[in-house]
């Protein structure tokens, strides 16, 4: 009964173990962990949370990001002007303007860099407008790891083709 | 004289201590060039309508995808085959060429030694064939590329217009 219960304890062991080093153990972990980013972003969107916003993105001046906004400009480059350009959404009241992520797909490119695709689901609400706008923007998100954290280097957001 | 040469062999010493160390930002800017000509050789190809030389700038795998900017067309290509297929459809040998693309303040941005991302503006005037008339379309345009077998190769891409709304 006890060789057994030890050859048991044995096998469960080596499991787990093997569970630990297998390379889909670690892909799908390192997958979960890019993903974080987008589920942190919503998180920060919904509670108009920009610290948590800030903690998503490199702070380098090699950053950039095209965003959907008519108003912003043709690119946004390094850390401090893309801060800024959250300055006008700190006026806004909460869930003025509400953010959804669909069909995220995570490419891991090398141990420290990913892409994610997907697209949002964006509804601009009263009193913003008079009535709630929805579009539907593209995504693509360039991440690097740094030290054990995976943070923005380039965001490209876009409307949906119309016309 | 046997000062002179311990002094000589010292100097030799520090210029291949300071060539190693500077060897790395050296292949950086050789990487961030070539990462370059993938961008200008990417417009070149949509320019002269060369499927080949676009079939050439992109890994053939099932892990690249593009986001088109036009309509129409489907929400994201996923694989070489869509995309090469789009490609294909689209860059057919012709007499009249209709768009001319031109790239402005292309920039390269090294995520790791073989993973860069690139960022660029690009003018697109499209001449009527018939009528001559022509519009102009501005675009914004990122492309990823990545070092696989000694070549940089193109594995996201996502161009769209400027915001009008």
């Amino acid at each position: 009964m006890k060789t057994k219960t030890l050859v048991g304890l044995l096998t469960c062991m080596c499991l787990v173990l093997c569970l630990y080093v297998t390379p889909a153990a670690s892909a799908a972990s390192a997958e979960d962990e890019i993903l974080q980013v987008m589920k942190d972003m919503t998180k920060a969107i919904d509670n108009w949370d920009l610290d948590l916003q800030s903690s998503l993105w490199w702070h380098s001046d090699d950053i950039s990001s095209f965003s959907p906004k008519k108003d912003g400009a043709f690119i946004t480059r390094g850390w401090e002007e893309n801060f800024k350009s959250n300055d006008s959404m700190k006026a806004f009241p909460k869930g003025a303007i509400t953010w959804s992520y669909h069909n995220l797909q995570v490419t891991i490119l090398a141990d420290t860099a990913a892409i994610i695709t997907g697209y949002a689901i964006v509804n601009v609400n009263p009193p913003l407008v008079k009535e709630t706008i929805t579009d539907q923007v593209r995504l693509t998100i360039a991440v690097k790891k740094i030290g054990s954290k995976w943070l923005i280097v380039h965001q490209h957001e876009s409307f949906f083709p119309t016309e | 004289m046997r000062a002179k040469g311990i002094l000589g062999l010292l100097i030799c010493i520090a210029l291949v201590f300071s060539l190693s160390f500077a060897q790395p930002a050296s292949a950086a800017s050789a990487d961030e060039e070539e990462v370059m000509k993938v961008v200008t050789n990417f417009n070149t190809a949509l320019n002269t309508l060369d499927y080949n030389l676009m079939s050439s700038l992109w890994w053939h795998s099932p892990k690249v995808s593009s986001y088109e900017p036009s309509t129409g067309f489907p929400f994201l290509y996923q694989g070489w085959d869509e995309i090469g297929a789009y490609w294909k459809a689209n860059l057919a040998p012709s007499d009249v060429i209709t768009n001319v693309q031109t790239l402005h303040q292309p920039q390269v941005t090294m995520l790791t030694n073989d993973v860069a991302v690139t960022t660029t503006y690009a003018n697109n005037v499209y001449t009527d064939p018939k009528t001559k008339e022509q519009t102009i379309d501005q675009l914004r345009q990122s492309l990823v590329v990545q070092k696989i077998n000694g070549k940089w190769l193109i594995v996201f891409h996502h161009c769209s217009g400027l915001p009008i709304k």
